[in-house]
């Protein structure tokens, strides 16, 4: 099949009528090879239209758990109708509020590379399902592009720590999940698929089902899975904390890679300080009860990062420093929590 | 805290190892177990080798038909109570000559056929609602729990009053034995589909309905099979149990006719049949759940 022919007919038009991203991300891949991005430190503004990201912002959003609500934690409103934990209005008295975020200010500009960290607890999470969508917060607002976030939808993709991968797909099917979803041709949709493989390094393994692949490999299958909708924004859930340490290597340099090669914005959720200095254009700290961003540093590191940047002095001198944030908020977290038993 | 014995109170790491202080433990280490011998019986979960499984599958069957024969042989036991094996194998040869059997299995067959297909169709959509969505969880297991308590045997004489000795009461009975327990069996297969894959679809632009189709349908299905399986089993004797009480044809309607005469060689035949029919209906089951279910271990 010729790649080169005809890319553009049949392009997916986002929700603003412009033209998406999928086109020029086809058209990229077609006229020049893996292309790096230059940026370093703070992130360029949109470079033209081949930039396919989307603006993130959080206005103030704050997000309250409700304890033991019918003892089922973890349920706070299905797919379709997010938010609404709690029944605060009306009803039945809620329970307890347990503030989980607070006041929540957070600004990731189009094509920017943010990574979030914090301890565990910490709200990571969380913020990343009110970002999908998943939740809806009781305070404040998400925006992206200026749209207020109302539920889960492809423009927001999202990659979780188990993958959660439909088991009865193979690989390529469950990248090809989405694409089924739009007015596309089979033709089409193949070829976007045969891309996606290509670009994470499962070609070989795309008629096998989820169970006969590794762990990273099926993580790699995730994030294909996210991308082929061509998401304005990646919204990544510690997608590589079960992986060993060569592996995570490899996908760290993967996952800079697709970014550099389709312009998304990228969000993404770990507590390895390491990975989040080493993939981010900024790193935001968050300090748990309730959940607040309490840092926000930008990376001023050479765009195209390698393995030798890890031994760069300017790199380390940044993990410590990150480091040493998140673990004075894990400590003082910590006394507060001893305090408070008694 | 209780006051912990002098040597495991001292904050000092034990002498001649760097192993800090166990803090604040005032127990000694736990006891120790033999180690279990060891056993030349398979594991619990581990796999038997093929050749021993099909030895054992054999046995399965041979020894009751040895116990049977030897029953027999011994005269210990009435022929009329307890007819041979050759006794019951001429009976099935005369009634397959006589083409009674095969009208039998038609009318049975066909019962069970048609009063399952009923009761799949009915319950497959009611289990699916009801492991999807909480409201129709709350609106229909009361009523379905309560239902299902009520043998459906004990239908039969409204089923008569109501429908009749013909066929509907006995389709009827069918579906009234198999349609509540495969409603709260779909619905619990249903209902155990992970979170994730429903938040994942969702993220990924599924609607509603895409994700009813697309996600919990496959994801349910070789369970909904198995539950199949299993009700399909139940469909056979309650399509028996309706012929054995008003018919003038079918399994059951033969058995009672051969009571009638005291031919428990006939009876063991039927039997026999029922049971081979019921086999082949839950080998077929179980074939088509493999093929849909090749991805679920
Ligand atoms: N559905 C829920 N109902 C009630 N409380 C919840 C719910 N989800 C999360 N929480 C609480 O909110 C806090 C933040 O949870 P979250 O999962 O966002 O943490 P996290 O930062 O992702 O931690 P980790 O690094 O361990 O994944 C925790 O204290 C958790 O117990
Ligand atoms: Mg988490």
């Amino acid at each position: 099949m010729s790649d080169t022919s005809q890319s553009a007919g049949g392009g997916l038009a986002g929700p603003t009528g412009q033209p998406g991203p999928l086109d020029q991300l086809v058209l990229t891949r077609a006229t020049e090879p893996v292309e790096t991005r230059k940026s370093a430190g703070p992130p360029e503004p949109a470079a033209g239209p081949a930039a396919a990201g989307g603006a993130l912002r959080l206005r103030g959003v704050g997000m309250d758990f409700h304890a033991g609500r019918r003892g089922r934690p973890g349920r706070p409103g299905r797919p379709g109708r997010p938010g609404r934990p709690g029944r605060g209005r009306g009803g039945a008295p809620a329970e307890a509020a347990v503030p989980t975020l607070a006041d929540i200010d957070l600004v990731v500009e189009p094509g920017e590379f943010v990574c979030i960290v914090g301890a565990s607890g910490s709200g990571k999470s969380t913020l990343l399902r009110l970002v999908a969508g998943l939740l809806r917060p009781t305070a404040g607002e998400v925006t992206l592009d200026g749209g207020p976030v109302v539920g889960p939808g492809p423009e927001r993709g999202l990659v979780c720590q188990t993958g959660a991968l439909f088991p009865w797909r193979t690989a390529a099917a469950n990248v090809a999940f989405g694409l089924e979803l739009l007015a596309l041709s089979r033709a089409d949709r193949s070829r976007r698929v045969a891309w996606l493989l290509r670009e994470v390094g499962l070609e070989p393994y795309a008629d096998r089902l989820p169970g006969q692949l590794s762990g990273g490999q099926r993580q790699r299958v995730a994030i294909a899975r996210a991308l082929a909708c061509e998401p304005r924004v990646v919204l990544l859930d510690e997608p590589f904390g079960a992986l060993d340490v060569q592996t995570k290597e490899d996908m760290q340099l993967f996952l800079r890679r697709v970014w550099a090669d389709t312009g998304t914005t990228v969000l993404m959720v770990t507590h390895d300080v390491e990975e989040a200095v080493f993939l981010g254009q900024r790193v935001v700290v968050l300090a748990s009860d309730p959940g607040r961003v309490v840092a926000d540093i930008p990376v001023r590191l050479p765009g195209d990062r390698d393995l030798a940047t890890r031994r760069d002095s300017a790199f380390l001198a940044l993990r410590s420093e990150v480091e040493d944030l998140v673990r004075l908020h894990h400590r003082a977290h910590a006394r507060r929590l001893a305090e408070a038993a008694g | 805290m209780a006051p912990a014995p002098a040597s495991a109170a001292a904050p000092a790491p034990a002498e001649g190892t760097d192993r800090p202080a166990a803090g604040g433990r005032d127990w000694g280490p736990p006891p120790r177990r033999r180690p279990a011998r060891p056993s030349r019986l398979p594991k619990l979960g581990e796999d038997v080798a093929p050749a021993t499984r099909w030895a054992l599958r054999a046995l399965s069957v041979a020894v009751p038909l040895v116990v049977w024969v030897a029953l027999s042989a011994s005269g210990a036991v009435d022929d009329t109570f307890l007819p041979s094996p050759a006794a019951v194998a001429r009976a099935l040869a005369d009634m397959a000559r006589s083409g009674e059997l095969f009208s039998d299995m038609a009318s049975s067959v066909r019962r069970v056929g048609l009063g399952f297909l009923i009761a799949v169709a009915i319950s497959v959509p009611l289990g699916f609602a009801m492991g999807s969505m909480s409201w129709a969880q709350a609106l229909l297991e009361p009523v379905i729990g309560l239902l299902r308590y009520m043998p459906a045997s004990a239908f039969i004489p409204l089923l008569i009053i109501w429908l009749g000795l013909g066929e509907s009461s006995k389709i009827a009975l069918l579906v009234i034995g198999v349609v509540f327990f495969n409603t709260l069996m779909t619905a619990d297969v249903v209902r155990r589909i992970p979170r994730d894959l429903l938040e994942v679809s969702a993220t990924l632009g599924a609607r509603q309905h895409e994700i009813a189709r697309k996600v919990i349908l496959p994801y349910a299905l070789p369970g909904m099979i198995d539950a199949m399986r299993v009700n399909a089993a139940a469909a056979w004797n309650f399509v028996v149990v309706a012929e054995l009480v008003a018919a003038t044809s079918g399994l059951g309607y033969r058995i009672t006719r051969a009571q009638r005469f005291l031919q428990t060689d006939k009876i063991f035949a039927v039997l026999v049949v029922i049971g081979v029919i019921g086999l082949a209906i839950d080998i077929l089951l179980r074939v088509l759940r493999d093929q849909v279910g090749r991805w679920a271990p």
